[in-house]
């Protein structure tokens, strides 16, 4: 065995060994929440630096894995962290939509972003991430929707497995809907150095398929990229370059109007949601050079690790066999 | 409908007023933040005592805390955990700011298409905003 398969072998089982380690020991203190209150003025510090380096990791997972902190955060924090699940999904809405409102400007400048095919999904995204919020909130218990994110985390591993790519999929006819939104555009591939011509088609099923992931996206508190761009790449035949770009600048559509319904009930603790935007944020720049060095798959399949373990902690949680 | 290669005029002036949003939005959370947890200004809630709070669910966290929901935060701006809330309502409406900024755009081009998806866009942010649709559980 070559000494980069070796050490790649050992990054995959430390990755996610590290992560379930330092996670599992902050679920074992909040277990000990009892005893941590009768001193809550060092505790406090405690899970605030714990938090941060837990979304610090996720950072640098995430990045090179093409899922966003959002749907890493949201299961984990939410499982091992003693956070009202509330909380955690408030602060995975602000966290997803701090990250896609700092990525959006430099996307839509350079033109990787299209306003106009972020329109009209982004709509019927954010009035069903609203409707998705009320939901989890009015009508599911906190066991409810444990439940509910283990199943949805299960079906994010799915789509990390099965997914492919299209970097140029080819729409020989634009359907009716999406010629009258003119939901066509031109830019220019740096990598491929050509000028892409690119036109939809499947427009009234893709709104569809995105009402569907804004109403997840608002129940659970998950960011939404990774359904995002599998939709608007393989189903609607937008170039992968677009899709990821615009998938961004879409999230923060779809996450405003949930996130304005956890705001309004007091449901976003900037001590939870800030040390976890930090973390994430220096992550992501520590995963994109690490991006460099390790292979895609390695990383990709240790937040498949990850998920799977967080996945399987909240469904036991939410059926009350591991509480 | 082919579209030019360059952004849009209204695509552009969206990416630059999202950019000066986002970094105020931001540095404003991280700005509350510190002034929270370095005891700066008086809080609602102590910070050392918020561990005592957070496990719990909306009712009993705001029924138990006095912390102001809806858009009774506006009240507290003197209170050290409401200024983070700040930056949180700029991120939160930095898309609403972004999509009235570039409504007029589409008017002078006489997009009508796009001119009802934005009026319906920013009804849909504005009705999020307001807290009309309240929820109890």
């Amino acid at each position: 065995m070559s000494l980069f398969r070796y050490r790649t072998t050992i990054y995959t089982f430390i990755l996610p060994l590290f992560l379930i380690i330092i996670v599992s020991n902050a679920f074992a203190q909040g277990n000990d929440n009892q005893i941590n209150s009768l001193n809550p003025s060092s505790d406090w510090w405690m899970w605030i630096i714990v938090l941060f380096i837990i979304s610090f990791i996720l950072g640098i997972i995430a990045v090179a894995a093409g899922v966003g902190g959002g749907v890493l955060f949201v299961p984990i924090v939410g499982s091992f962290f003693p956070f009202h699940i509330d909380f955690v999904r408030g602060a995975g809405l602000i966290l997803a939509l701090a990250g896609a409102l700092s990525a959006g400007p430099p996307l839509l400048k350079n033109g990787l972003a299209n306003l106009r095919l972020a329109l009209p999904f982004g709509l019927v995204a954010s009035v069903f991430s609203f409707l998705g919020a009320n939901f989890g909130l009015e009508m599911l218990s906190p066991p409810d929707i444990q439940k509910i994110l283990g199943f949805i985390i299960l079906l994010v591993i799915v789509v990390m497995i099965v997914r492919k790519k299209d970097d140029l999929p080819e729409v020989k006819k634009q359907d009716t809907l999406g010629s009258f939104l003119g939901l066509s555009g031109i830019y220019h591939d740096l990598f491929l150095d050509k000028t892409i011509h690119w036109q939809i088609h499947r427009t009234l099923s893709g709104l569809i398929l995105f009402a569907f992931i804004g109403f997840i996206a608002g129940m659970l508190g998950l960011g939404a990229g990774w359904a995002n761009v599998p939709v608007l790449n393989l189903w609607l035949g937008v170039p992968f370059r677009v899709s990821v770009a615009s998938s961004k600048f879409i999230l923060s559509i779809t996450d405003t109007s949930a996130a304005w319904v956890y705001a309004n009930k007091g449901l976003i603790l900037p001590i939870i949601a800030v040390p976890s935007i930090a973390g994430i944020v220096i992550g992501t720049k520590i995963g994109v050079k690490l991006l460099l060095k390790l292979k895609p798959q390695l990383l990709k399949w240790t937040v498949i690790i990850v998920l799977l373990f967080a996945s399987l902690r909240a469904l036991l949680k939410g059926f009350h066999i591991w509480n | 409908m082919k579209q030019p290669q360059t952004p849009s005029t209204e695509q552009l002036k969206y990416a630059s007023l999202l950019q000066i949003l986002s970094i105020a939005g931001i540095s404003l959370l991280i700005i509350g933040f510190i002034i929270y947890v370095g005891e700066i200004l008086t809080p609602i809630i102590p910070v050392d005592e918020l561990n005592k709070y957070w496990n719990l669910n909306s009712t009993e966290y705001i029924s138990k805390t006095g912390i102001p929901t809806g858009w009774n935060w506006i009240f507290f701006l003197n209170k050290g955990d409401i200024i983070s809330f700040l930056g949180i309502i700029i991120l939160t409406s930095a898309d609403i700011i972004c999509f009235i900024r570039v409504l007029p755009i589409f008017i002078k081009k006489k997009d009508n298409i796009y001119i009802f998806i934005i009026i319906l866009q920013i009804i849909v942010f504005i009705f999020a905003a307001s807290g009309i649709f309240e929820i109890n559980h």
